[in-house]
């Protein structure tokens, strides 16, 4: 089936069978090299984009339900300026993130800066538990989170606890 | 060390993303059964620009050696294990690979596989050695009583961020091979036996390994092979990536261990008898095997003795996947059993847990035959540190008023505090045949510019850091002028194995001895100026208490779910001695970070068993702990011996987190608990 | 997952024609499950996409009733705010994967699985929820449990599909959710338990109990026995309804581990409700 959505910015039309899942069609077409389609049942989270401002997991996206959507990868978010946020609360905590989860990561942040209320601190640590991550201290994980949701309001201190 | 400075990335390349035009795609037709004689392969009629590849389509060796065991790259006559990879199938679409795979038949003479390992004939045994001093029998039979006791360690899958795989492709004269092996030249040199080509045409480019758990120690290079034989065969750049499924069940995976120990004590609680049988599962082939079991005869008694000690080891092959290599080798599983021991004398004894250790802990120049040390253990300063910051002590005798109080404390679920004590050995782990030393190459360039070669592959960013802090600090240079070279192997020299955590303590110690020589050529010489420096394994008892070792002492609090009957953990508290610490921040974060994977390994992940074997779906039922289910991690880091060797720390907390909570569930369900891992029930099919 | 064909109708009488030409397809919102369910993934199946049909992202709350469309997120339940009916179903909700999956993953889906109950069906049972089902050009009402079969099965009507969930707007005083088993999904190897109760009086005044994974259990008979029981209750009683809950639970198929821990998990929220009201 052809298959139309915006991707980073970017009009792509592309031909899918339309229980392809959005992971295969990212990855495997090498539209995104941050997309890894690891587990393929939603459990480790390293294929996260976020479809239509929301994260979600894309190996659990079929094809067809990509129509008309707009998705952003990694890729498209390192030009944002939330991007320079986010790696600002990394440097703060000193979060040391493996080539896999980096990507995860970064956009599960992005979506707390774009809730429009603050998310709580349980919220933050649900949103950022969704990346099954290995490689860092989940108090670190969580407070680098805080920290982008206060520089997203302009509390330009960082979150230190 | 530390400075404020950000970290830097991780620079390697992932083997997943990869691409190249004529890219082939390589899949693995694996034995259905786990052990028998194969009789007949019909796979079916391919298309053209498919190939199928068998045994007899190796050119050179049929097998990779490891560690001095041989593994067939294809299976010819006998399959050992479930998943043991026959024949490959190559070609452009992985789809049709996977639709001939499934068509294709395989036909077995089927025989009776052995998956137990408590009950083992003689000739499974793939190493053995064993220890004793004073008279075991005869304290048993002047002993007022003895006690048995029996512990269970689990296998468990790494869960590495990307599956394991390799990709190969032709650059000029050379064949070109990704994976994220731990260690290249190992890949290097197995590949280049398989094709009967010289080693310098053969080239590997590490990629990131991720978070491997020393699951990457060997494996990568029969997939190498693998992948490199289709390359070869077919002339065209290949791609074998398992998929998640594969990588569970037919990829190394920790090895189980079942230990026994008889034990007594006298009225005050000293220890005057250990007998310690321990059974490791190697799983097919016995990779490995000796290593493990000289670990275990080492650190059977943990960081105690008794006046009489017996300790006997078998690493026992099975036809289940080639089993071993994980974080710390053998070591959480073997202290496990040893501070369970030691706990669950304590409990006989009505002694508490400190007193305990206290009481048998190895004294300064102890000689057990195994170990001698010239040191005291840190006891003492650990474990009261970590009594006092998690309140040990007092929280242990409250929840023991309550256990005792208890008519029916299986009913009545209750609280727990558990302690363990115990140690990482410093450097690598490989002391058996077939490992190379460890060399790095340091040079200061005509451009004042500091370039260091070495193909040990760092753990994370922060470790390249480090390593780039110490060069700086010696040289008196900026860490921005200090550069490594790519990690491909012929340009660098071969650093041996990358252990999960001992590689730190090898390579960092290299760097710093081969940047201190530099200094002191520098304004003697003109540059550029080369140096080579070598370490060759040495430690004489794998496993052991040696001095140099870190030290840590663990305590876990839980309470149990009144509906679920699971143990919720409360919180978690660490100290930790490790000589020098390059990195205050990097090495808290490492002991944090595999604290939470180490809870999550005891409290989530659990493999189970049907009719002895791996279920096929058993990946859908592996669950990791997320990030939220982590609860709070304090560590506490005894002040860096400025003159001491560096000792890595990544190791502890898979060391002490299965035990202190296995204590602590102990204390809340009143009833000695088995196993390294509390989903499930002991009594439950066991490893 | 093999799709031979995908329908995504605007409206629901497009999706029920639909249904009506194709009785075969299989409705789904999100997808998120049967994207890994192994029986769809060599068999090709014809799916009829409900998410873009407004109706079903639709949330409505009347004095009685929270009317809740088949295609809502969890993470729309989960943040619907100040409702405290909905905190057991909340709760509830936020056992099932991980956030990124509730964004897509709606509550009608959960309840639509096929083979196995989803992880929300116990807790909707004790909540005494109703479906709205439409096929052709007929809509009915019916209640929860009247999607499972005899046996304890799933048993959605062939040739409908669920457009609303309705929940009455009901306080709970104490609730439990326990999943069991460690399978990623529900009914291969795990069940989820949900209890409900309230207290007047010194008393239980309502009390539900549900266990499901492949097969549900719900045992009215405890539920009465216990209704209007004085708190706290005895020893006695308290045993013999964990020991009536575990035989219902056997008679009905739950597998005999399953049933013993669900028949302590009884006890459990037995004991506790006792212990809360002394």
């Amino acid at each position: 089936m052809n298959i139309q959505f915006i991707l980073n910015g970017e009009d792509i039309q592309i031909v899918a069978e339309a229980g392809d899942r959005l992971s295969d069609i990212l990855a495997g077409r090498h539209y995104s090299d941050s997309v890894h389609q690891h587990c393929g049942y939603g459990v480790c989270g390293r294929c996260m984009v976020l479809m239509d401002g929301l994260p979600v997991n894309s190996c659990l996206v079929p094809a067809y339900e990509v129509r008309n959507s707009e998705v952003i990868s990694w890729e498209g978010l390192i030009q944002t300026p939330e991007y320079q946020l986010i790696e600002i609360a990394w440097q703060t905590h000193k979060l040391e993130l493996c080539s896999f989860c980096r990507p995860a990561v970064s956009l599960l942040m992005a979506s707390l800066m774009d809730s429009s209320s603050r998310p709580s601190d349980a919220a933050i640590e649900e949103t950022l538990s969704a990346l099954n991550c290995r490689c860092t201290a989940p108090e670190r994980l969580f407070a680098a989170g805080r920290t982008v949701v206060n520089l997203k309001e302009g509390r330009n201190k960082p979150d230190v606890r | 060390m530390d400075s404020e400075r950000p970290l830097p990335a991780l620079d390697l390349p992932l083997v997943s993303t990869f691409t190249t035009s004529d890219l082939l795609h390589v899949r693995i037709l694996r034995s259905p059964v786990a052990k028998g004689r194969i009789k007949s392969i019909h796979i079916p009629h391919l298309p053209r620009g498919y190939r199928s590849i068998m045994i007899d389509d190796i050119p050179g060796s049929k097998t990779i050696t490891v560690f001095g065991t041989e593994i067939p790259v294809l299976a010819r006559e006998r399959v050992s294990y479930r998943g043991e990879p026959i024949a490959l199938l190559a070609g452009p679409d992985p789809a049709r690979l996977q639709e001939a795979i499934e068509l294709a038949h395989i036909s077995l003479e089927e025989e009776e596989p052995d998956f137990t390992f408590s009950q083992f004939n003689s000739d499974r045994i793939a190493a053995r050695c064993e220890y004793s001093h004073g008279d075991v029998e005869l304290a048993f039979s002047i002993a007022q009583s003895m006690a048995e006791h029996e512990y269970h360690s689990a296998a468990l899958y790494h869960a590495a961020q990307e599956p394991q795989g390799a990709v190969v492709w032709f650059d000029y004269d050379k064949l070109t091979i990704r994976c994220a092996s731990q260690w290249p030249y190992l890949v290097r040199s197995q590949v280049a036996a398989v094709l009967d080509v010289k080693e310098s045409e053969i080239v590997i480019e590490a990629a990131d390994p991720g978070n491997h758990l020393d699951s990457r120690l060997w494996y990568p290079a029969l997939l190498a092979a693998q992948a490199a034989l289709a390359a070869v065969i077919c002339g065209r750049p290949t791609r074998l990536i398992l998929d998640r499924r594969e990588d569970f069940l037919y990829t190394t995976l920790r090895a189980p261990v079942f230990s026994s120990y008889r034990s007594s004590c006298d009225k005050n609680g000293k220890l005057n008898a250990i007998d310690a049988r321990i059974i490791i599962n190697c799983g097919a082939y016995g990779v490995l095997a000796e290593e493990m079991a000289k670990r275990a005869l080492a650190a059977a008694s943990g960081a105690y003795s008794a006046d009489n000690l017996r300790i006997q080891c078998y690493a026992v092959q099975s036809n289940l996947v080639p089993l071993g290599p994980f974080a710390g080798l053998v070591m959480p599983q073997i202290l496990f059993a040893a501070e369970r021991l030691i706990d669950d004398c304590a409990r006989l004894a009505d002694i508490e847990p400190v007193q305990m250790r206290r009481l048998n802990l190895l004294e300064k120049a102890a000689e057990l035959g195994l170990v001698k040390r010239k040191k005291n253990i840190p006891f003492d300063e650990l474990v009261e540190s970590v009594c006092g910051i998690s309140d040990f002590n007092r929280k242990h005798a409250s929840f023991e008023l309550v256990r005792k109080r208890h008519s029916d404390p299986a009913g009545q679920p209750g609280r727990g505090i558990g302690l363990a004590f115990g140690y990482q050995t410093p450097g690598g782990f490989i002391t058996g045949s077939g490992t190379a030393a460890s060399t790095v190459e340091v040079e200061l360039t005509k451009e004042a510019e500091l370039i260091i070669r070495s193909s040990s592959i760092p753990g994370t960013a922060g470790t390249v850091h480090i390593w780039k802090q110490i060069a700086a600090d010696i040289i008196g240079q900026e860490p921005e002028t200090i550069h490594f070279e790519p990690l491909r192997t012929g340009s660098l020299p071969d650093a041996g194995p990358s252990s999960h955590s001992g590689t730190i303590t090898i390579i960092s110690k290299l760097i710093e001895e081969a940047c201190r020589a530099i200094s002191q050529r520098r304004f003697r010489e003109g540059l550029p100026i080369k140096v080579k420096k070598t370490m060759r394994p040495k430690n004489p008892v794998p496993g052991g208490p040696v001095d140099g070792c870190a030290w840590g002492a663990a305590v876990v609090e839980l309470s149990i779910n009144s509906y679920s009957g699971e143990p919720e953990v409360h919180g978690v508290w660490l100290s930790v001695k490790a000589g020098r610490i390059l990195s205050i921040e990097k090495a808290r974060n490492t002991l944090i970070t595999n604290t939470a994977l180490a809870l999550s390994q005891s409290l989530y992940e659990h493999i189970p068993l049907e009719d002895g074997q791996i279920p096929e779906d058993a990946n859908r039922c592996y669950h990791l702990a997320r990030a939220n289910q982590i609860p709070p991690i304090q560590v506490l880091l005894a002040d860096s011996e400025d003159k001491a060797a560096i000792a890595g720390v990544g190791d502890l907390p898979f060391c002490l987190v299965a035990p202190a909570l296995a204590n602590a569930l102990s204390q809340a369900r009143d009833t000695p608990w088995q196993t390294d891992f509390a989903s499930g029930m002991p009594g439950g099919g066991y490893w | 997952m093999f799709a031979s064909e995908v329908a995504s109708p605007y409206s629901i009488n497009e999706a029920t024609a639909f249904l009506r030409r194709f009785p075969q397809a299989v409705p789904a919102a999100a997808c998120t499950r049967l994207i890994i369910d192994p029986a769809f993934s060599k068999r090709p199946i014809t799916i009829l996409s409900l998410s873009n049909i407004k109706e079903l992202q639709a949330i409505s709350r009347t004095d009685r009733f929270l009317d809740i469309g088949a295609c809502v997120s969890m993470t729309r339940i989960i943040n619907l705010p100040n409702i405290s009916s909905l905190e057991p179903l909340k709760k509830t909700l936020l056992t099932i994967g991980s956030a990124s999956i509730r964004n897509r993953a709606s509550l009608g889906g959960n309840i639509c699985s096929p083979d196995s109950f989803g992880s929300a069906f116990p807790m909707l049972s004790c909540m005494e929820a109703s479906v709205e089902l439409r096929s052709g050009n007929q809509s009915r009402w019916l209640r929860i449990h009247e999607l499972v079969s005899e046996a304890g099965r799933p048993a959605l009507p062939k040739g409908s599909f669920l457009t609303r969930l309705r929940l009455p707007i009901r306080d709970w005083e104490f609730s439990c959710i326990v999943r069991k088993g460690n399978s990623i999904l529900p009914g291969e190897h795990g069940t989820c338990f949900a209890a409900l109760a309230n207290i007047e009086k010194n008393a239980i005044s309502e009390l539900r109990i549900a266990v499901a994974g492949t097969i549900q259990v719900r045992s009215r008979d405890l539920e009465m026995n216990l209704n209007g029981k004085k708190l706290p209750l005895a020893a006695k009683d308290i045993e013999n309804s964990r020991h009536q809950f575990m035989e219902t639970a056997i008679e009905a198929g739950l597998a005999p581990s399953i049933a013993i821990s669900s028949a302590d998990t009884v006890r459990a929220f037995l004991q506790n409700l006792s212990g809360e009201s002394a």
